[in-house]
């Protein structure tokens, strides 16, 4: 996988600041958790 | 048929400019690259080394590239990590397409292990549609990012198309794979989001420093 701090010319995507890594890595541990929850109620529930 | 959103497996006609055959295909596979296509002819050399594999492995064994890269390959299951469009392959009069699936061979990808899958022109014998089992989620790291929306959140991911990548799909691709296929990162085992910085701003094989840096001044814990 290339880096996204580095800037892409095409399709146009600025570099990815420290900052907005953190706003993705965020999103994803959320979906991370209710996947997780999800998964284990659905276990409990059987 | 089935509705589906969008991926169908399609032989195209370039001559009439139609479409000849098509399939509801529920696998995420980016057939853009030839690798691991079918040996249909040879040097004199790789003639050879194909006749010796065929000696090893039985004379019906598809021999391929990947074979005569003395790369790993064991019957009709693929090991290789990467997607190759659908070849053509004479075989007396027919002419069936090779389609080797994304998948990597690990049993925890939703789709099951790779396959390479044949089909055959005129063929009545029905798809075989995989079977999805979501793979069990990992127990994802806390959370310790607290800045922005979950509406800012997901902007930015939409903005550098990480949200396609992971959980475009309704329940995400499925793929518990961290090389070689389209991962579903809410299946991220714990050394991703370890190394969530060297892998995103640095490239896959990228700066490991920046993450240690990065995560030493990160702050704690909304869950254990």
């Amino acid at each position: 996988m290339l880096s996204f701090a580095s800037p892409i010319a095409f399709p146009e995507t600025p570099g990815m600041k420290p900052e907005q890594a953190d706003d993705i890595h965020a999103y994803v541990i959320d979906h991370a958790w209710a996947a997780y929850e999800a998964q284990h109620n659905v276990g409990a529930a059987r | 048929m089935r509705r589906c959103d969008g991926r169908r497996l399609l032989a195209w006609d370039p001559a009439t400019q139609t479409t000849r055959w098509s399939v509801e295909k529920p696998v995420i596979v980016n057939s853009g690259a030839a690798i691991n296509r079918p040996v249909t002819s040879c040097s004199k050399a790789r003639e050879r080394r194909v006749r010796g594999i065929r000696r090893r492995l039985g004379k019906k064994a598809l021999v391929t590239q990947d074979r005569l890269c003395n790369q790993r390959r064991a019957g009709d299951v693929s090991r290789s990590r990467r997607a190759v469009r659908p070849h053509p392959h004479r075989l007396g009069v027919d002419v069936p397409a090779f389609l080797h699936r994304l998948d990597v061979l690990d049993a925890r990808v939703r789709y099951g292990p790779a396959r390479l899958l044949a089909f055959k022109v005129g063929a009545t014998t029905p798809y075989p549609y995989p079977k999805a089992t979501s793979p069990e989620a990992p127990r994802p790291p806390a959370q310790t990012y607290f800045e922005g929306s979950s509406q800012a959140r997901r902007g930015t991911s939409r903005r550098f198309r990480v949200h396609g990548l992971s959980f475009a799909p309704p329940g995400g691709s499925g793929r518990w794979a961290t090389d070689g296929g389209v991962p579903d990162l809410r299946y991220a085992p714990p050394d991703v989001h370890r190394d969530w910085y060297a892998i995103v701003l640095g490239g896959s094989h990228g700066i490991k420093a920046c993450s240690r840096s990065r995560r030493r001044s990160r702050s704690p814990r909304r869950r254990e």
